[in-house]
């Protein structure tokens, strides 16, 4: 079978290869997901879409009220933005721990995205920050809030012939936020469960805090009871603990479909209780966060 | 497609399938061979190469990628005879083994040096964090960054 390979450097050439996209095609972005699939044999692409020459797609500008992330922005390039550490500390934190330093710089936050694996560290933060996604498709770019670009059964709404341009976050200059995940090691570790939570601070007190669960359903879930992480006691991060547990033991009793993993009926229960132990390190970092300023490069944990 | 790139230093111009992993190309086509295969899926990190001035694992990129970027693989390192300063550290402080990892090993230590001339322990141990020795452990091997560092020439292209 022949293989065509397609780069192009600008838009004009990128919607006319897009449009030659087949069903056994396949967009490469930074290729860290797509290239063992590929060398497995899980896929065999008639055309390979290469979007490493797009410089525009790399870009990450504020525009207005909005921060643009291309989407060929690399995890290492959004962890080391000052705008992003500032103001999307999350997504900062998330990107600084995806992988290893070579995942980092050649994965994509786009690619992340299309992705869509329950496991991944960007999606719960793009729905933390009630961000949208633009697609490039045959009748132009359109824009969706990521919410409704990942489908209730885990897929995304992009269309075979459509790609990912960027990623649009509200600016709140006073809203602030954290990441934590818990992975089987430290680094280089995919997320067991990961915790996204952001909060506005007002007169010493955090308000309107929010937050999101990875890595435990399909989709990242909302975690309602966020607010619980702004009172700063042992009671109240018992019992946001106690919430999320809930929560993952009711995801699990409900789940239809079997584990694609082989786990014992013990690791079935791992997440539930090991829950507990992110709680609180987020709430650590909520309560450290008065004194955390964006610093130099590798300074600190982000 | 015709690819212009420049290898180790030097200006290529190379007609090559855009979508052949960079890996094969660099063992195949360049016969360069120091850089391994090792899991072929970007866990073990043998394959790391310096595009750009960034560690990237070569089993996970394709060719095309390389137009109009610089490459610089471990065969590049060496300079008129002389080793780089990463190479003479890893034999001074017996930080190789069996040799499988260390190519993919010196490339993750050269491109944090590039960036970062003086890291601290935590930062050699999260740029290597992604190469796994299976032998000889790590801490010669941080040792080893640590001394390139310290000699000042380790960030040196």
């Amino acid at each position: 079978m022949s293989t065509e390979y397609l780069q192009p450097k600008s838009w004009g050439e990128l919607k006319e290869d897009l449009q030659r996209l087949t069903e056994k095609s396949v967009i490469l972005a930074g290729g860290t997901d797509l290239m063992p699939k590929i060398r497995s044999g899980k896929k065999e692409p008639d055309l390979y879409l290469s979007l490493c020459r797009m410089e525009e797609l790399k870009a990450i500008d504020r525009q207005g009220e909005w921060l643009k992330i291309g989407a060929m922005a690399a995890h290492t390039q959004a962890s080391e933005d000052p705008f992003i550490r500032k103001y999307f500390t999350a997504l900062a934190m998330a990107c600084s721990q995806v992988g290893s330093q070579q995942i980092r710089n050649k994965g994509t936050l786009g690619g992340s995205l299309a992705n869509a694996s329950p496991a991944g560290d960007i999606m719960p933060c793009i729905f933390l920050y009630g961000g949208k996604i633009e697609i490039l498709g045959e009748n132009g770019i359109r824009s969706v809030d990521a919410e409704s670009f990942l489908l209730e059964n885990g897929c995304t709404l992009l269309g075979r012939n459509e790609l990912i341009t960027s990623i649009l976050l509200p600016l709140e200059e006073e809203r602030k936020s954290c990441f934590v995940k818990l992975g089987s090691r430290r680094e280089v570790t995919i997320a067991q469960i990961s915790l996204c939570i952001s909060w506005k601070e007002e007169d010493n007190e955090k308000k309107d805090m929010k937050g999101f669960i990875g890595a435990v359903d399909i989709r990242p879930v909302e975690f309602e009871k966020a607010y619980l992480l702004g009172e700063n006691s042992e009671e109240s991060r018992e019992e946001a603990a106690a919430w999320l547990a809930d929560k993952i033991r009711g995801i699990r009793s409900n789940r239809t479909r079997e584990s694609k993993l082989k786990i014992t009926e013990a690791e079935k229960l791992y997440k539930e209780r090991a829950v507990k132990g992110i709680v609180f390190d987020a709430a650590d970092w909520i309560e450290r966060e008065s004194t955390f300023h964006t610093g130099k490069k590798g300074e600190g944990k982000l | 497609m015709r690819l212009n790139f420049v290898l180790n230093g030097e200006q290529k111009t190379m007609e090559v399938p855009g979508e052949k992993r960079l890996l094969d190309f660099i063992r195949e086509d360049l016969h360069l061979t120091g850089t391994k295969e090792g899991c072929g899926e970007g866990e073990c990190g043998a394959c790391t190469v310096v595009l750009n001035g960034q560690a990237i694992h070569s089993c996970l990129a394709v060719a095309g990628q390389l137009e109009d970027s610089e490459l610089l693989t471990i065969e590049g390192l060496e300079k008129n005879g002389e080793l780089d300063a990463i190479q003479k550290a890893f034999i001074k402080k017996s930080a190789v083994q069996c040799g499988f990892c260390t190519s993919g090993m010196v490339m993750s230590a050269k491109a944090l040096l590039l960036h970062n001339p003086n890291p601290t322990q935590e930062e050699i141990k999260r740029a290597i964090a992604g190469n796994i020795c299976r032998c000889s452990g790590y801490r010669e091997i941080r040792e080893a960054i640590h001394e390139a560092a310290a000699s000042g020439n380790g960030g040196a292209v």
